[in-house]
């Protein structure tokens, strides 16, 4: 398969930085943990979609003229599930339409099952450079428990093959916490995952979502809760094991050998702008944030009803965008901290002082001094960070934050408007 | 309308036995509302009352009847609730009447709060019109409640009356024996006024609104009016009647039932069961006013938030206006701030007060836990009433402590007798008699009515439930103040991470003082959320320590990954977190929750 044309080099490059976040929410069985915006058994949507993914990006190409585009992330779902001439006529689009870095980041969400060699070899051939690999357990009752598709041993496989078709930024995600998993459990799956040694690691607790199968199942009784101080012994150890093991604590549940930190993933907690396109997409852009509609095929009317607009009147009301907000001034102050503080690195004063043209003292002062004196924060010379027990109790602090009125984001929300 | 013509009734029924139903038939059947505007339970106007399926407040309505002989009468129906703690609302409503339905379930029988409410009738000399209701149901048995009323009341057999006022049977039937039964009102419309305030409440537009029965003469707009006890003069808005809403009237004449749109603004003008009469030309002697209610029930309510502490007088004030039984003054916790000491007249009455004045009112409350009224006599030979804990005095310092003893009357088929005894029993009671109640066939099918003495404290807390569950809901329940009796009691103190919590305390038996200082630290363990620190929680009699629990410090809060830059559903995850933190108290360094103050409350579970 012939690589998608590169764009020209230029001489000046575009100024500001931003990510793309494009969404492909089809699975072939829905996980039982799970309450993103993915489907099973939409299978026939999907020669619709991949159009109306080429369309949406070509709707925004205008109002992003002025940006260059460091890092592509292609969330899900199941990215990997696209067939690579979908991938293809997508990444097509974004070069044919948007100013990309040369040196972009441009990373896969995968599950072992799909990454057969021929499919990873065509993937690295189109210019994916870094595979996000839904392994979440190395124990194959912990992955049954959480309804995957595969087994441990098909997921490590799945990372020699990918190394083997010429990936070298692999992060690997995995779950901690499982109910009823002892500390000894977890302890063999990271292990396992060390021995590969992926660049990069995502360890989440188990988060039992509303609405989801496992809510379910815990809420009748048939699960009990995941137990908080087994989860608390399970974090700490990781964090001294990763450590031990050359990788750096970056975001409350990222760790990556140097240099080696999803750039994507920074855009979002470092309040940078982003768009996110396709179902259910979220985006952060010219001081606003809003969604796409989730469900797939109103989505793909809702773009073909956009195109059709700009093609009879030059312009487009962006109709796949379902609601969102402008915050207020204090609202993206309260958010800018919130993710920053999930950065290990914490708050630079200088730069938010510089950003949001008020110290943070002037903006969180009693919440600030409060948890300097509980020991959930502390003063670095030139930072304000969680303390590694504030790690784990990050929204202890996160919620005296907030400003005292609740955002109210569909009041609050206008659609934006741009020449598109 | 001719005085002769003019019926006032209130319906005499247990809970669940159809009363609101049998209302709403009547008022269908005389065309009071239009059919469209008909819905179930239609006087119980509050949402609370359509919530539990209960009768909380008296209500009124005018019914117009034209009876068979072509012939127009005024029914005045007051509608009553049913549950023992509300016998003061009946009461209220019986002396505003010359007769009363008494509507018994056709599958139950008489039940013990039925009775006490007939006796009360009785005692006012009211018409009794007997009928035994829902006699189309499956399990009904009609000749065997009807004689049931028979042996118990000592009606006329065949003045018993078979209706359903589900399907709207025999209910023309009940309207007739109203007209031929019930006397008319005696008053003399010409004497000078006295009309008896059985019930007001307030409106926004119109002021304190009274409810009266007009016992002589008559009231009219403009007329200078007054309340005879306390004093009170004012020239009424307008005078109307209930239909059951507000409907303007030219003018109210003895015998007849309605409201006086006072336009008093200050809620303390007016008192239920004062006298109102002319302001010239008035009577000399007012009417025989009510007995006061007796609070049972003690409790503090505070506002969660402290600064409505002002608010929650103004809604106590109002409330108080439309439910007379409710007692209020300041006091002041440690834990808690300014709130008020509340008497109620037991623990439905309590939680209604609650909920009304977070719904009607919009006050976040918390109360502590709710303790009876104890008689102490001190060393020094002063005697004391003591209703909340911290007013105990203490130990070296009492001579004789005396609690509330009450006679209580359960109603049950004898099968669950020893039930019923192993439960009295288990809350220090003592049998006193029994009494079969029917001559029914097989033994344990036979009725009978046991009275027993027992301590208001005992019975206070889940007492009814039980009685429900271990008689598979047969039994029922009659409660009446006996006596105060000797009691050996102590306060059990609480301390949270070292502090003694005052709203936390009780009275306790001393008997099974450390027992329960056990159970409770054990369920505020529970109870109290994890805080950044450890948190002792301590049970303590007299300084002594009977009990320790530790809640321990909260090591994980925190939201896993960001979906895709979804920050606003983060956001709103962590607004939902700072929610939960308000709606609890700060006693000291911890974050407590409402339902801690309850936690004696769930101590027998």
């Amino acid at each position: 398969m012939a690589a998608p044309p590169r764009p020209a080099s230029s001489d000046a490059p575009a100024a500001t930085a931003l990510a793309l976040y494009l969404h492909i929410p089809f699975c072939t069985a829905k996980c039982g943990y799970c309450d993103f915006n993915s489907y099973a058994g939409l299978e026939h949507v999907v020669p619709d979609y991949t159009p109306a993914l080429v369309q949406e990006l070509a709707l925004w190409a205008p109002a992003a003229r002025d940006f260059r585009v460091d890092t592509v992330f292609f969330g899900g779902g199941t990215p990997s599930l696209s067939s690579l001439a979908d991938l293809e006529r997508i990444l097509r689009a974004v070069y044919a339409q948007y100013t990309v870095a040369p040196d972009a980041e441009w990373t896969l969400e995968a599950n072992p099952s799909e990454l057969t060699a021929e499919h990873l070899a065509g993937m690295r051939g189109l210019g994916i450079n870094r595979l996000s690999i839904g392994v979440q357990s190395l124990h194959d009752d912990e992955l049954a428990l959480l309804e995957r598709q595969h087994s441990a041993e098909r997921a490590l496989s799945a990372v020699e093959a990918a190394r083997a078709a010429g990936f070298d930024n692999l992060n690997i995600d995995l779950i901690f916490g499982l109910i009823g998993q002892p500390l000894a459990r977890w302890q063999q799956t990271l292990e396992r995952a060390l021995a590969v040694r992926p660049e990069h690691l995502s360890c989440y607790a188990l988060t039992v979502e509303p609405g989801t199968a496992l809510y379910y199942r815990v809420a009748k009784g048939q699960l009990p809760e995941p137990d908080p101080d087994v989860v608390a012994d399970q974090f700490e150890w990781t964090r001294d094991r990763l450590e031990r093991a050359g990788y750096r604590h970056y975001e409350l549940s990222n760790w990556a050998l140097p240099g080696r930190e999803c750039r994507h993933n920074l855009v979002y907690w470092r309040s940078d702008p982003y768009l996110g396109m396709g179902a259910g997409a979220h985006s952060f852009f010219a001081g606003r944030r809003f969604a796409n509609v989730d469900a797939p095929t109103r989505y793909v009317e809702a773009v073909r009803a956009s195109a059709a607009e700009r093609a009879a009147t030059g312009r487009s009301t962006l109709q796949q965008i379902r609601g969102g907000e402008t915050p207020s001034a204090a609202t993206l102050r309260a958010d800018a901290a919130i993710l920053g503080l999930r950065l290990i690195e914490g708050i630079d004063p200088h730069a938010f002082a510089v950003r949001f043209g008020c110290t943070l003292e002037a903006a969180f002062g009693p919440a600030i001094k409060r948890h300097l004196r509980t020991g959930l924060l502390e003063r670095t010379a030139d930072r304000l960070r969680l303390t590694a027990r504030g790690q784990f109790l990050a929204n202890e602090v996160f919620v005296e934050l907030l400003p005292d009125e609740p955002a109210s984001p569909e009041r609050a929300y206008a659609a934006p408007e741009h020449e598109t | 309308m001719d005085q002769a013509h003019i019926r006032n009734f209130s319906i005499i029924a247990h809970i669940d036995h159809g009363k609101s139903t049998l209302a709403d038939r009547m008022i269908e059947l005389t065309g009071t509302v239009a059919a469209r505007a008909m819905q179930e339970q239609l006087l119980d106007q509050m949402d609370l009352e359509r919530e539990k399926g209960i009768t909380i407040k008296a209500q009124a309505v005018r019914l117009a009847y034209r009876a068979a002989d072509g012939a127009d009468y005024e029914l005045n129906l007051i509608d009553t609730p049913g549950h023992v703690d509300f016998a003061y609302e009946v009461s209220r409503a019986l002396a505003a009447c010359e007769g009363a339905v008494l509507v018994v379930d056709a599958t139950k029988g008489i039940q013990a709060q039925t009775l006490a409410n007939v006796y009360q009738a009785l005692d006012l000399d009211l018409a009794l019109v007997p009928v035994v209701n829902k006699v189309d149901m499956v399990a009904a048995e009609p000749e065997r409640v009807a004689q049931e009323i028979v042996d118990v009341i000592g009606v006329d057999p065949n003045e018993v009356l078979f209706a359903s006022a589900k399907s709207g049977q025999g209910i023309n039937d009940i309207l007739t024996a109203i007209v031929a039964q019930v006397p008319p009102p005696a008053g003399d419309p010409q004497a000078p006024l006295r009309a008896l305030v059985f019930d007001s409440k307030y409106d926004a537009y119109k002021g304190v609104l009274v409810y009266v029965r007009v016992v002589d003469g008559t009231i009219r707009a403009g007329q200078q009016l007054r309340l005879m006890q306390q004093g009170t003069r004012f020239e009424p808005l307008e005078v109307g009647c209930f239909r059951p809403q507000l409907e303007v009237v030219q003018a109210l004449t003895a015998g007849q039932v309605g409201y006086v749109a006072t336009g008093l603004k200050g809620v303390g003008d007016s008192r239920v069961g004062d006298t109102l009469t002319l302001e010239r030309g008035g009577a000399p002697e007012p009417l025989p006013g009510y007995r006061p209610a007796k609070a049972m029930v003690f409790a503090g309510l505070y506002p969660t938030d402290a600064d409505r502490y002002s608010d929650l007088r103004d809604a106590l004030e109002r409330l108080s206006l439309n439910d007379a039984s409710l007692q209020w003054q300041p006091e002041s916790s440690v834990a808690l701030g300014f709130g008020f000491r509340c008497g109620f007249l037991g623990l439905l009455h309590m939680e209604i007060i609650q909920e009304r004045l977070e719904r009607e009112f919009g006050v976040a409350l918390i109360a502590t836990a709710p303790s009876v009224e104890y008689e102490v006599t001190r060393t020094d030979g002063r005697e004391v009433v003591v209703d909340s804990p911290s007013e105990l005095p203490a130990p070296n310092e009492i001579a004789e402590v005396r609690e509330p003893w009450m006679r209580i009357t359960v109603t049950t088929p004898a099968r669950y007798l020893g039930a019923v005894m192993e439960l009295v029993q288990g809350r220090r009671g003592r049998f006193e008699k029994l009494e079969y109640l029917d001559r029914g066939g097989d033994e344990g099918d036979q009725r009978v009515m046991a009275e027993y003495l027992a301590p208001l404290s005992e019975i206070l807390v889940d007492f009814y439930d039980q009685l429900k569950s271990r008689s598979q809901g047969y039994a029922s329940l009659d409660y009446q103040f006996a006596d105060y009796l000797p009691a050996r009691v102590a306060r059990l103190d609480v301390m949270v991470n070292g502090d003694v919590v005052d709203a936390l305390s009780t009275i306790v038996p001393v008997d099974v003082a450390a027992a329960q200082g056990r159970k409770l630290t054990v369920a505020l363990r529970e109870l109290i959320p994890r805080q950044l620190f450890d948190v002792p929680i301590q049970a303590a009699i007299g300084g002594r320590i009977v009990a320790r629990e530790t809640v321990r410090a909260m090591r994980k809060n925190v939201l896993a990954k960001c979906y895709g830059g979804d920050v606003t559903r983060k956001r709103k995850l962590l607004e939902a977190q700072k929610a939960g933190k308000k709606r609890m108290k700060m006693v000291g360094s911890v974050e407590v929750p409402q339902e801690a103050f309850m936690a004696v409350l769930k101590l027998r579970e």
